[in-house]
């Protein structure tokens, strides 16, 4: 195997960690509530502002800036959950997915327009937990800091899963994706439940945006594209599904890599967008994806 | 009561009528006695260049602040109509129209992005109304030889040309040209390869990547494995810091050329680091300029207005208005069609020297001001700003 091709499946490998615990909170509440979040990258982006305001103008160590993160998104996320989509998702509106799509594209506008009116539109770097290059042999050359945040998104899904399949909210969680009339009859209380999914969603994106921002850099509009890989993940990994989530993140990352490097630099974006395409041809559910039944 | 009501309508009819006999009489200088409206179409918003277009439009509106407090034109005064292109050739259209049909705008300026700026033309083109390109650097935006269409600025071909002789006597045998794909990116690949014929022993790649890309690890990683010497980078996005930082994360060992000189951008020391040390970027700025004191008046009222100095793309801004307002003042008139008539030989004292443009038709050089100079320089050490810079080469 040649250096590159190595090389490229590591980074491909490291990012997809990234993918994947970005497109999470997305995956959970789609699973939930059946709600296509289009505000999710600004979860992101704003998480990672928060980071680096606690970071760069507070003087507070970078840890922090990685709760500060957490803190934000999951706020934003639960305010967003309230103000609303709560109030679409409870009516007895008809469409009530295109109306949670429309509110949920156009919060997302206004909150990259209120960012920019706020933060400027300079670039910015977080400080990382391991800031240096390292040529590993002189063979292999990464980021410390694509390492630390892998490690990171790793453990992080670890703990989402532990939460969804060990714990009584995990239960509730999945009651409520499986049949969520049912859940209710049962006495499972949707609204707290989708407050809970909602927090973690918000957590998990700002966690990862600012995971990526010492890799990447921070800016108002960095959520869109944020958005776009982490749709790709969960529409490739199953709508709702955690471990497909994982294993999609992953192939993304590689695949992207791999294509970027072995067929032409010019489509990145591209690549992913042509894997989605294929499982939706040959498996329109998602690899881990289970096909709908009407109740 | 009727007979009231018949009267008002006679008033009323008397009244109407002088009106649009007023309006008639003077429907052939709609442009004459009001305000001068001048259209700024620039990035202001994300996906656009929107750290550009601030810087743009921080410069249009001192120079209006400066230009009405001195009486404005010919006693007329000028006010801007803003619109944001966000970077996309179909909003940039539309803006460039309605900046023309809603604001009669009579010249269109602070155009940014060279693919935006081609579609812009067009429109130019149909409304008969001046586009004064100033950092669009296709060879297009002037080789299409518009009547509409002037540039005070560089383009593609003539900083290819003057950058082969640097890579020259530098010594690079291999030159990866990592290009954006935009008219911008891909247009500077295509004159580079053109130019680099007259260096026969440099070998060129260009690789190409998404404009809008947020990492380019797997791109960086393919041209480190190819041990390029040089590593030229032609972007305007966010791939312009990232390509330094990411690029020396995957272990590329080449000495980075910007295409441009963000490296004086705000953020670059802060997003960049370290990685930015060796980095050499070529500018049309030195200290040896010869700056008139039109220049200096602009450069000083901006570092009073904004605590900082501009970028050099905001001096030939400076100058792209200077240039409408000396056709304003030569034709006596702000309307677009007198302005397309007149432009092209208006002269005046610009920030760095005179202005007056080439008009060669069936060139590059129509409607083109060309009086520039390109210095190479490289940063020693992090935080090396302009003044600290080292001065490795002079092209002209």
């Amino acid at each position: 195997m040649t250096q590159l091709f190595v090389q490229s499946l590591l980074l491909g490998l490291l990012q997809g960690g990234l993918y994947a615990l970005l497109a999470v909170g997305l995956s959970l509440v789609f699973g939930i509530l059946r709600v296509v979040n289009f505000a999710h990258g600004e979860f992101a982006m704003l998480g990672s502002f928060a980071a680096v305001f606690v970071v760069d103008m507070l003087g507070l160590p970078v840890w922090t800036g990685l709760i500060a993160a957490a803190v934000a998104g999951a706020a934003i996320a639960y305010a967003t959950n309230i103000l609303v989509l709560r109030p679409i998702y409870l009516s007895r509106m008809r469409q009530k997915g295109e109306y949670t799509i429309i509110a949920t594209f156009l919060l997302s506008q206004f909150l990259i327009a209120a960012a920019t009116l706020s933060f400027g539109t300079t670039y910015r770097k977080l400080p990382g937990l391991w800031d240096q290059n390292l040529a590993i042999f002189d063979y292999i050359y990464l980021s410390g800091n694509r390492i630390v945040a892998f490690v990171a998104a790793i453990a992080m899904i670890a703990l989402l899963f532990f939460i969804v399949y060990r714990t009584d909210i995990g239960r509730a969680w999945r009651a409520l994706t499986q049949n969520p009339l049912g859940a209710a009859v049962v006495g499972i209380d949707v609204n707290r439940y989708a407050n809970l999914a909602f927090l973690a969603s918000g957590a998990f994106a700002g966690l990862a945006a600012a995971l990526l921002a010492p890799l990447m850099f921070v800016f108002p509009a960095s959520g869109v594209i944020a958005l776009v890989k982490a749709f790709i993940v969960v529409i490739i990994g199953g709508l709702g599904s955690i471990r497909g989530t994982l294993f999609a993140g992953l192939l993304l990352g590689v695949v992207e890599v791999m294509c970027t490097v072995y067929i032409d630099t010019g489509y990145t974006d591209a690549y992913g967008f042509a894997l989605m395409i294929a499982v939706l041809l040959f498996r329109p559910q998602g690899l881990f994806g289970r096909t709908g039944r009407a109740v | 009561m009727i007979n009231n009501i018949g009267k008002i309508s006679r008033r009323a009819l008397l009244a109407s009528m002088t009106a649009a006999g007023l309006l008639l009489a003077g429907s052939g200088s709609a442009y004459a006695a009001e305000d001068i409206t001048l259209g700024l179409v620039s990035p202001l918003s994300e996906p656009g260049d929107a750290r550009s277009g601030d810087a743009i439009k921080k410069t249009a509106d001192l120079w209006v602040k400066l230009i009405n407090g001195a009486g404005g034109i010919g006693g007329r005064q000028v006010k801007l109509a803003v619109f944001d292109d966000q970077g996309k050739v179909e909003v940039g259209a539309s803006a460039m129209e309605r900046a023309i049909t809603e604001a009669n705008a009579s010249a269109i300026l602070g155009i940014w992005s060279s693919s935006v700026a081609l579609a812009q033309m067009e429109v130019a083109k149909g409304y008969n109304v001046p586009l004064m390109a100033f950092y669009s650097w296709s060879d297009d935006i002037t080789a299409k030889n518009y009547p509409q269409v002037f540039r005070i600025g560089p383009y593609n071909s003539q900083i290819a040309a003057q950058m082969v002789p640097f890579v020259k006597d530098r010594g690079y045998k291999k030159v990866v040209v990592l290009a954006e794909d935009t008219a911008y990116g891909l247009g500077f690949a295509k004159a580079f390869e053109e130019a680099v014929k007259a260096a026969p022993d440099v070998t060129v790649e260009v690789v190409q990547f998404q404009a809008q890309t947020q990492d380019l690890t797997a791109v960086m990683s393919k041209v480190a494995a190819s041990k390029p010497d040089a590593v030229i980078v032609q972007t305007v996005f966010s791939a312009t810091n990232l390509s330094i930082k990411q690029g020396r994360e995957v272990g590329l060992k080449a000495d980075i050329i910007t295409g441009w000189d963000w490296p004086l951008l705000p953020d670059f020391w802060s997003t960049v680091g370290e990685a930015g040390v060796g980095v050499v970027y070529p500018t049309f700025s030195d200290p040896s300029l010869n700056i008139t004191a039109t220049g200096k008046t602009f450069v000083d009222a901006y570092k009073a207005a904004y605590g900082h100095e501009p970028a050099i793309f905001q001096y030939y801004l400076w100058d792209n208005f200077n240039a409408v307002k000396a056709a304003i003042e030569k034709s006596g008139s702000s309307e677009p069609a007198k302005l397309v008539e007149t432009l092209p030989g208006v002269t005046f004292e610009g920030t760095i020297g005179p202005v007056f443009f080439r008009n060669e038709a069936g060139t590059v050089n129509f409607h083109q001001w060309d009086k520039f100079a390109m210095f190479f320089k490289k940063l020693n050490k992090v935080g090396d700003g302009e003044k600290e810079a080292e001065l490795v080469q002079v092209a002209k």
